[in-house]
């Protein structure tokens, strides 16, 4: 079996995590990869959407191993498993950082084991600096691994209608039963701006907590940077690029942001009384 | 209408039983008891019946019940069974019964079990349309909602929708529902309960639209065994003539056997995603293991498309690979302020671009899908 090395460092895990598809996590997945990798840290994208990943899509490449084969290879062999063969070098504006995305089929896909790909995981920590997860929008056995595994969750939302609220906060409080605390949780606001109904101060009385962060809703520059492959913070200082980096330099820096204490708002009026009482 | 009844029942404590409801349930007039089928169809018919109930955990009952129909030309046949089971049902269904009904059973339980017969047409025949979606975020819900609530006018039948989007579920909120009971504890119920029975864990959202809501917790997913959920479409089909089930996304054997249980599964897609089409390849390679049946089973549908042309649908085929049954426009505005305000049936009005569109969805599928339950 492999060796815990007591005195190896231990790379970061962060989570990328949200209660909806569509939310933005490639998005984010990708470009806090890239940013981090820009400071000149070692870091690996790792994806675990297994069946409908877009990672091998929006960066356009097409890795020779992904986590299927990772994982087969651990199985094989779990001493002689070099983690570095398995992971794809990607460079894009001259920056470098490491993928390891899901298979291709989703025959593979179904093979992927939670349990097994925790060894996978554990690897890359032994390896990269930060290991930055993107994930499917669900608590299944592969994300609750994850969690488990992280430094930090980056629970990501979106503001756009009601039942997706309701979703995130299922999903916060869900962290909180399977003992994931708020320390380890950033909330980051998505496609901030984007139109909605719904007031900000209302949904954070909701989730009882404020996002730290707000994305800047810039729909055509993500599709632009899927389309040619090139990650927005490594093309230039767009208000999402900036807001980005910014995040890259928190969860890099000492300072990991102390959360400020947000104490749940009393009063819920309007469309949330239905939902949560009044 | 008053109901005269004819019951054959082997177990003398259930006769008893079943005679006591029988006289207490109002409408219902017992006109004959038979411990044996060969007394019921020799002598049965100078007393008229309309109704016979029917004992079948004696296989030689369910032989003769081509009989029955045949003496009883216009008397319902209604099957006894101690447990209720998808397959039997459909066997005496197809032997020309109504259906089943659990015993013992109570005077309500019977009323109820011949008014599901009653709103059902007597003609039980049944459609279960799946939706599935890759990748999701395709607005998938939001077209159940519509899709129910347009049959239900259109057919003037009853319509249940099924929330297996097991883990974050959204029917409730958008019908504005405060379920007591969800999917969860009727997959977990199943093997106790009857069609009748059953229905107590929908909710009505309108008239003629109930629904069976998703689940209350990401855990309780786990506790859903695909194999209850099969037993429960088939239970669900024997009740109502459409079943609309809104699947969670992703291939499983939750999603897999569903689309597998059902008649007709709808494939929904979104222009929001950049990589949809690769997502809708990569689906549809798995789903080429359905064979020749394929583009019966399997119907396309593209939601929230900006430019509704036909030339872009025949781009968008090509690229992948397959035909689309209908192009949905993006009505992000009306749709989600109805699903805020949980007032989907009552906001989505049938002259919207997306009523339109479903109309014309259902007009195309009218007459061309008719796969139904006693063929299957």
């Amino acid at each position: 079996m492999e060796q815990e090395n007591a005195t190896a460092v231990s790379g970061a895990v962060l989570t990328v995590f949200s209660t909806a598809s569509g939310c933005g996590k490639t998005m984010l997945s990708i470009n806090l990869a890239a940013a981090i990798a820009k400071l000149g840290f070692s870091v690996c994208l790792l994806e675990t959407d297994t069946q409908f990943g877009d990672i091998a899509y929006a960066l356009g490449i097409d890795p020779k191993e992904n986590l299927h084969t990772a994982q087969a290879a651990w199985e094989r062999d779990p001493g002689g498993f070099f983690i570095e063969d398995y992971v794809a070098r990607v460079e894009k504006k001259g920056t470098v950082f490491f993928t390891l995305t899901a298979p291709k089929d989703i025959e593979d896909a179904y093979q992927i084991q939670p349990a097994h790909v925790k060894h996978v995981v554990k690897a890359l920590r032994r390896k990269f600096d930060y290991i930055v997860v993107d994930t499917q929008a669900a608590f299944d056995q592969m994300n609750l691994m994850c969690i488990d595994q992280s430094t930090l969750v980056l629970f990501l939302g979106i503001v756009d209608f009601l039942p997706t609220v309701k979703n995130m906060r299922i999903g916060m409080d869900t962290l909180t039963r399977i003992g994931c605390d708020r320390e380890r949780i950033r909330c980051i606001l998505n496609r901030s701006g984007a139109r909605t109904r719904l007031p900000l101060s209302d949904v954070e009385g909701i989730l009882g907590t404020s996002f730290q962060t707000h994305l800047p809703n810039d729909f055509k520059s993500v599709t632009k940077s899927f389309e040619t492959n090139t990650p927005i913070v490594l093309s230039g200082n767009s208000s999402l690029s900036l807001e980005i980096q910014k995040l890259a330099k928190v969860f890099t820096g000492e300072d990991f942001g102390a959360q400020p204490k947000q104490e749940p708002k009393k009063e819920k009026k309007g469309f949330f009384a239905r939902l949560f009482g009044k | 209408m008053d109901f005269r009844v004819l019951l054959v029942e082997n177990n003398s404590i259930i006769l008893d039983q079943s005679v006591n409801a029988i006289n207490k349930a109002p409408g219902f007039t017992l006109a004959a008891k038979y411990k044996d089928s060969a007394g019921a169809l020799g002598q049965g018919k100078v007393f008229r019946p309309n109704l016979i109930l029917l004992d079948i955990d004696l296989e030689e009952n369910i032989q003769v019940i081509p009989k029955f129909v045949r003496e009883y030309p216009h008397a319902t046949i209604l099957c006894l069974c101690t447990q209720w089971d998808a397959e039997l049902t459909a066997r005496v269904m197809r032997a020309g019964a109504a259906g089943c009904l659990v015993k013992p059973f109570s005077a309500p339980e019977l009323v109820d079990a011949v008014k599901a017969l009653e709103s059902s047409g007597q003609n039980v025949t049944s459609e279960v349309i799946t939706f599935f979606s890759p990748k999701g975020k395709s607005g998938q819900t939001t077209f159940v909602a519509n899709m129910a609530l347009r049959l239900a006018a259109k057919e003037q039948k009853n319509v249940a929708i099924i929330d297996a989007n097991l883990q974050f579920g959204d029917m409730a909120i958008f019908f504005n529902l405060t379920p007591t009971t969800t999917i969860m504890e009727a997959c977990r119920d199943v093997k106790n309960l009857s069609p009748v029975s059953l229905t107590s864990y929908f909710v009505p959202a309108t008239a003629q639209v109930s629904v069976l809501c998703g689940t209350r917790r990401p855990e309780d997913a786990e506790k859903i065994i695909p194999k209850n959920f099969v037993e429960l479409i088939g239970m669900v089909r024997s009740r109502f003539p459409y079943v609309l089930i809104d699947l969670s996304v992703g291939f499983s054997e939750f999603t897999v056997s569903a689309m597998e249980a059902s008649d007709l599964t709808f494939l929904v897609a979104s222009e929001d995603s950049v990589f949809e089409n690769r997502h809708l390849k990569k689906a549809l390679y798995v789903f080429e293991g359905w064979g020749d049946s394929l583009q019966d089973k399997l119907k396309l549908v593209y939601n929230r498309v900006q430019n509704t042309s036909n030339a872009y649908k025949q781009q968008l085929e090509e690229s992948i690979g397959y035909p689309i049954t209908a192009f949905l426009p993006n009505e992000y505005d009306l749709v989600s302020r109805a699903a805020d305000e949980g007032r989907m049936a009552s906001d989505i009005r049938p002259e919207s671009k997306l009523s339109t569109a479903i109309n014309q969805l259902l007009r195309d599928l009218h007459g061309k899908h008719q796969i139904r339950w006693e063929k299957s």
